[in-house]
């Protein structure tokens, strides 16, 4: 799964990365990791892929480094934007091991690598220097995983045949957001929305978009932890 | 007099944010990382081995979780402090860590400095809250609020906020329940009232978030 990126910047000066997470201390933490090499210096650091993309504008930095934790519509739609609007800029991308839905239609967009949250120090180093060369760079455990779903014999994920427009407003409604909402962030009418909603429902043979949301958080899709275990209320 | 050192465990998954605030937290004066743990068992082990002062802790740890990882930690030795870092939105609600025996609580959105001044503060002996937190704390205490909201629910309304939860459709409910959609839908709308939420995914949000239903699925 190796792929050549037509455009090539020189390494000879540090790498420029620009950090994309909601979260501040994990922020300054990776910012922390990446500044103490001298390969390699943190252009900029932002909350949201908006932001990133308002940034890059100015810093035209080597590498954009999205970790977005929560919701997979955030990184799927950030990183497409970031694509479309600067496609010399190499993406690399921090996600959940579960997330493998969403690290497959990434990399099918064209992202330069996927990782695993859990990466270590040694990995990230190594796939920023793989994408730097052009190429791209994938975790072994997601390349493992990849690799199995191909094998014949093996069960596609059931959103395998879902658009991408399709897979938005599945993890949208998963997420609570209501037909309204989600007409209004896509620019849709609440007719198309409840449209897609219906043509989803049917596609999974249910009868509820909590149904919907269940499905989602079995496969990783969304976080929804419970955090108490209540005694047998009923 | 020099203080002496505040001696830190940190308490993370991700190995790259382990290594970052090791190295920013060990720049800072007083403050020293004695040792790093990426679930909550190995946490709960070092800090017995270790004698931290602090364990900042990933609220939501694997394996134990933040909950039992902090019951644990400050029920071993009440002197260790846990500082809690709530870092996603599905972690423990701070009431909960809190009476688990945390003494202080940052969110996501805490940067370096108030990661320090809160380490300090609860080594004083001190509780510390992000400002965030504890604004909605206190509002929470008032007279007439709940602790959990589902504490107001009247048990037709739990039967009802369950079954919506579980995914059936309110066709299904008033089936099973011998009353009409009509009356279903007036008990879910008196349920979004309550919890204040929108709609029923979100209902089903609040309620997985309250272990209320079991997906079966255990982390």
């Amino acid at each position: 799964m190796v792929a050549l990126n037509p455009s090539s910047k020189k390494a000879d000066k540090p790498v420029q990365v620009l950090l994309v997470d909601s979260r501040e201390l994990v922020r300054a933490g990776i910012k922390r990791v990446l500044s103490d090499s001298d390969e390699v210096t943190v252009s900029g650091e932002v909350a949201s892929c908006d932001e990133a993309i308002r940034l890059a504008r100015q810093q035209q930095p080597h590498i954009v480094m999205v970790s977005l934790p929560g919701s997979s519509v955030d990184i799927l739609d950030g990183a497409r934007k970031i694509r479309r609007q600067f496609p010399d800029i190499r993406l690399l991308i921090l996600s959940d091991e579960s997330d493998l839905v969403i690290q497959e239609r990434l990399l099918n967009s064209g992202v330069a690598g996927c990782l695993s949250s859990l990466c270590t120090v040694e990995e990230l180093f190594a796939a920023i220097d793989t994408v730097m060369k052009g190429e791209r760079y994938i975790s072994d455990s997601l390349a493992q995983k990849l690799a199995q779903r191909r094998l014949p014999g093996h069960e596609g994920s059931p959103f395998d045949a879902l658009t991408h427009r399709e897979l938005q407003i599945f993890l949208l409604v998963a997420e609570g957001k209501n037909a309204a909402t989600i007409a209004k962030e896509l620019c849709l009418s609440r007719k198309t929305v409840n449209g897609y909603r219906n043509r989803l429902l049917a596609k999974f043979h249910m009868q509820t978009e909590v149904e919907l949301m269940h499905l989602a958080i079995r496969h990783g899709l969304v976080r929804v932890a419970a955090t108490t275990k209540q005694a047998d209320v009923v | 007099m020099e203080q002496p050192d505040i001696r830190i465990l940190l308490v993370n998954h991700q190995a790259l944010v382990r290594c970052g605030l090791q190295r920013l937290l060990n720049d800072l004066p007083q403050l020293c990382v004695v040792g790093e743990a990426s679930s909550g068992e190995e946490a709960v082990q070092l800090s017995r081995s270790l004698k931290p002062d602090v364990v900042l802790l990933d609220a939501q740890i694997p394996g134990l979780g933040g909950l039992e990882t902090t019951r644990r930690i400050t029920g071993g030795d009440p002197a260790t402090r846990v500082v809690a870092v709530a870092l996603r939105v599905d972690d423990p609600f701070p009431a909960q860590l809190l009476d688990a025996g945390a003494s202080g609580y940052l969110t996501k959105n805490s940067g370096l400095e108030e990661i320090s001044d809160a380490i300090r503060t609860v080594w004083r002996g001190e509780r510390y809250l992000s400002s965030d937190v504890a604004r909605k704390m206190a509002l929470s205490m008032l007279p007439g609020s709940a602790r959990s909201p589902f504490e107001r629910l009247s048990r037709r309304e739990l039967q009802v906020m369950l079954m919506v939860a579980q995914g059936q459709s309110v066709h299904d409910i008033s089936d099973r329940l011998c009353l009409s959609s009509k009356t279903i839908s007036t008990y879910r709308y008196r349920l979004y009232e309550k919890l204040g939420v929108g709609n029923d995914v979100e209902l089903a949000h609040l309620a997985i978030r309250h272990g209320f239903v079991d997906l079966g699925l255990e982390s």
